[in-house]
């Protein structure tokens, strides 16, 4: 769906290319890909997800799975740019103040979470639900939102429950 | 607790999102793309054309960091739109319209993923896979997916099918020389260069039998080493001999009726690796010759 999108509305007015890594796809695959071709601009990641894991595969079979700071780690060791969009297609990808009862859900459905700056979308079409992360604070434990945004992505888009 | 968030409207968000962000005439800051996204499905489920997200949908994507990460979308075509079809044969099998319904595979596709196409010039990717199982299974069907995923990787992609007739060693040989060569690509500047380097050169006195078919299958090696080709074999089994191999016990295996085929495969299994390019077989039984050099089982006959 998405190649469909870029191939139909977005190829023909921008100058982007769009590269799909799918199916078996080790970290050895991901560094080369990000290797060959000197970095992306926007990564789109699309999985399965756990607290602070992104699930790949291993040669063989077998799978692995990648912290937010190992993701970090396989684009600074790859070389080129770091990406200025990562959008997080995960469970919990966005997990970083964790969803403890009821009333924290509901806070969450509408937009309030504790220690955010957030505008909600229901007042103003063109803002965003947009939150801001205390990065020099350590909450205890990090997300893959968190650990990218400490390694220097500007913005990550990333779900906060299971999908 | 876990709240279920379908795929569906993960898919669906990607998209408004990617059409906001990319496509529109005047493209969205992130911060508006997911707003502009989520606001999209909502009305979607506003109008009753939602019934296949959950409740709690909605609540979950979230921008974090910066609204506005100045990426900058230079106007123009993109390249993507140029890029050339890298099959020199067109066979309607191997393409999607032929098999509209094929699902599942995922795990046959991962391990094609990992094990076989790999990064770059892994050394320890196997570049010769063999995708076996009975008639029917859809090998077929899975090489038709596996290259509409990953031909885009290779210079060219050489299609061969062994049916209904075996495929002679000589013709295939012959027939990829000719479609490099008219091609006109670094193959064709090469062989100017160094003629003995052809893939196909006829016999001639003191250039016959194995000693003849092992310089053509180096010829071939080398010209795979110089730039990322996919070759495929189908429906290998024609090329096979009636029984297995004695002594191959409970793990039966079956050489080639021409044994040229059996060094062949051997060769490509062993000089290949490290290479860019790769070799994909379907067969209906486990080959002989890649014995020792174990290939990527995709579809294990029940």
């Amino acid at each position: 769906m998405l190649l469909d999108l870029f191939r139909r509305d977005v190829y023909p007015t921008r100058r982007v290319v769009a590269h799909v890594l799918s199916h078996g796809v080790t970290r050895q695959r991901l560094e080369a890909q990000i290797q060959e071709n000197g970095g992306y601009h926007i990564v789109h990641w699309s999985g399965h997800g756990y607290l602070n894991q992104l699930e790949l595969a291993q040669p063989g079979g077998d799978h692995d799975q990648l912290s937010g700071q190992e993701l970090l780690d396989v684009f600074v060791e790859a070389g080129g740019f770091m990406p200025r969009l990562f959008f997080l297609s995960t469970c919990y990808s966005g997990d970083i103040l964790r969803v403890k009862d009821w009333d924290d859900f509901l806070a969450v459905a509408q937009g309030q979470e504790l220690d955010t700056k957030q505008s909600r979308a229901t007042d103003n079409p063109e803002a965003a639900v947009t939150k801001d992360i205390p990065l020099a604070e350590s909450p205890g434990y990090t997300g893959i939102a968190h650990a990218l945004l400490q390694g220097g992505v500007p913005s990550v888009v990333a779900k906060l429950l299971s999908i | 607790m876990r709240y279920a968030v379908g795929d569906e409207y993960s898919r669906d968000l990607g998209v408004e999102f990617y059409q906001a962000l990319l496509a529109q005439a005047q493209p969205k800051a992130p911060a508006a793309a997911l707003t502009f996204a989520r606001r999209k499905l909502q009305r979607r489920i506003a109008q009753g054309d939602g019934a296949r997200y959950t409740a709690w949908d909605p609540a979950t994507p979230v921008l974090y960091g910066a609204e506005q990460p100045q990426l900058t979308l230079p106007p123009g075509r993109s390249p993507d739109l140029t890029v050339r079809n890298p099959r020199l044969h067109t066979i309607a099998e191997f393409t999607l319209q032929e098999h509209p319904y094929f699902v599942g595979r995922t795990w046959e596709l991962d391990g094609l993923g990992a094990d076989f196409i790999g990064a770059g010039q892994d050394t320890h990717i196997k570049p010769v896979a063999i995708i076996t199982g009975l008639g029917g299974m859809g090998k077929t069907a899975l090489v038709a997916e596996a290259l509409d995923l990953w031909q885009s990787r290779f210079e060219w992609v050489l299609l061969y099918q062994a049916k209904p007739n075996p495929l002679n060693l000589d013709t295939a040989l012959r027939d990829i020389h000719l479609k490099l060569v008219g091609e006109l690509g670094r193959y064709y500047d090469h062989i100017q260069v160094h003629p003995a380097d052809a893939i196909y050169r006829d016999p001639s006195e003191g250039f016959t039998g194995p000693t003849r078919h092992d310089r053509l299958v180096r010829n071939l090696v080398r010209a795979l080493t110089d730039e990322p080709m996919l070759l495929v074999l189908d429906n290998f089994e024609t090329n096979l001999k009636p029984q297995a191999e004695p002594g191959s016990g409970a793990d039966p295996r079956w050489a080639c009726q021409d044994p040229a085929w059996d060094r062949a495969l051997q060769c490509l299994a062993t000089e290949l690796v490290g290479t860019p390019s790769r070799v994909l077989i379907t067969c209906r039984r486990p080959l002989a010759a890649l014995a020792n050099t174990p290939p990527t089982r995709c579809c294990s006959a029940p």
